[in-house]
């Protein structure tokens, strides 16, 4: 049974300071990121989380649509601040790293990454993660939505073979609530230690998991046409691509890995 | 220069990947520079990176405005390295075209970097006289991105 979330729920044993304390829930939503940003502007605290039954108009980057079956899958959006404790783009890997901790938590399951910030399970992928920005110079704010596939129980078409949840991989329903309370758990523990040490443990355990690394990668789209070896990160979080004796930096666009099967 | 416009220089550099911006004014020069922690260490070793990753499209950075036949136009540069695109996907319509007017605060493009969808804004109001770069190209940090005619 897919039962719908429940805010009292939600809320009922979070032991967090910060991440989802100020919680809004909606059965139905065109997009947690467009609310979330919206409540950043008329001035919410970092931690603020918008979380959904339904989105009716999820976006993937480039507004790619992201679809879910309603009530299965936790789909919400976070507001993380400006960026005065560590650069902004390490938001990009401390919410991927974050959901991969509460997935194993949760689960038990193994769980990679895939450069920026995709989580795979054997392969296939779980979570989609995307980040905004947005306010003004003097007060910019940054924003994260996150979509994890709890309890999808199939996907269309070609996604069949691209795209998994919790419950395909592990043959169980997960419980939402408890997914979404060691989600926040793991936010807030990756953001104060961050606040710390800018992030550096962090990233030295996102780039563990990141399967990216070491392998032959195709990158398409946002202006680059490219084969090589994906190598690590930049200083300033790129993916760095060796091609012949030349390095290029990417920071957007489609990387595939272009042996899959070793 | 008055504290508030160093507190947003800094404020800058915090929010982007950059390490050090300088800046000269009206005879007055800011450096501001960041506290550099020690180099990271990744589980793959960083190879030597010979020349900047990135091709730089359009005019190299260097005046606060640029001068297109006899007039001199504000510009808008971007504030990190990543991709630029026009409007918020493919299919929609550009956030502005050449020769609408803008103002202050507008959105005029989207940088992506990491899948962080960073908005630009104009900081000025005014028209905009041109669009320096193209849709989906790769920008440098500190590239001019538009042309802004504060009348």
């Amino acid at each position: 049974m897919n039962r719908p979330l429940d805010k009292a729920s939600l809320l009922d044993g979070l032991t967090t300071r910060l991440f989802g304390r100020k919680l809004f829930v909606f059965a139905e939503i065109d997009s947690t990121n467009a609310c979330a940003r919206a409540l950043a502007d008329i001035g919410n605290p970092i931690g603020t989380v918008v979380i959904a039954d339904h989105q009716t108009a999820g976006r993937g980057r480039l507004g790619r649509r992201w679809e879910a079956e309603p009530r299965t899958n936790v789909l919400l959006s976070v507001l993380l601040g400006s960026g005065a404790e560590f650069p902004i783009w390490r938001w990009t890997y401390l919410l991927s790293e974050a959901t991969v901790r509460a997935v194993q938590q949760s689960t038990g399951l193994s769980v990679e990454t895939k450069w920026p910030n995709d989580l795979l399970i054997d392969g296939k992928k779980c979570c989609g993660i995307l980040l905004e920005t947005a306010g003004t110079v003097d007060k910019p704010f940054c924003l994260g939505g996150i979509g994890l596939n709890v309890n999808q129980s199939r996907f269309a078409g070609d996604l069949e073979d691209r795209a998994t949840s919790l419950r395909l991989a592990t043959g169980v329903e997960h419980d939402r609530k408890q997914i979404f309370q060691a989600l926040m758990d793991s936010i807030e523990d990756l953001y104060d230690r961050a606040s710390q040490d800018g992030g550096r443990s962090m990233l030295e355990s996102w780039t563990q998991r990141c399967i990216t690394f070491g392998r032959p990668v195709i990158v398409r789209g946002a202006g680059m046409n490219l084969e090589g070896t994906a190598v690590g990160l930049s200083d300033d979080g790129g993916l760095v691509v060796r091609h012949g004796a030349r390095s290029t930096t990417v920071y957007a666009g489609d990387v595939t890995i272009s042996d899959p099967t070793s | 220069m008055e504290i508030s416009y160093i507190k947003k220089i800094i404020k800058l550099l915090e929010s982007s990947s950059i390490d050090e911006i300088e800046i000269e004014e009206e005879g007055k020069k800011l450096r501001v520079a960041r506290n550099k922690p020690a180099p990271m260490t990744y589980a793959v070793p960083p190879l030597p990176q010979p020349a900047p990753a990135l091709p730089a499209a359009g005019p190299a950075p260097s005046a606060p405005s640029a001068p297109v036949g006899e007039k001199s136009y504000h510009e808008v540069r971007s504030p990190i390295v990543g991709t630029f695109y026009r409007s918020p996907s493919p299919d929609a319509d550009p956030y502005v075209t050449e020769g609408q007017s803008v103002r202050s605060g507008q959105v005029l493009c989207i940088v992506e970097a990491m899948k962080l969808m960073n908005e630009i804004e104009s900081d000025v109001e005014g028209a905009v006289v041109k669009i320096l770069v193209e849709n989906g190209k790769p920008v440098e940090y500190n590239q001019p991105l538009f042309l802004i005619d504060q009348g």
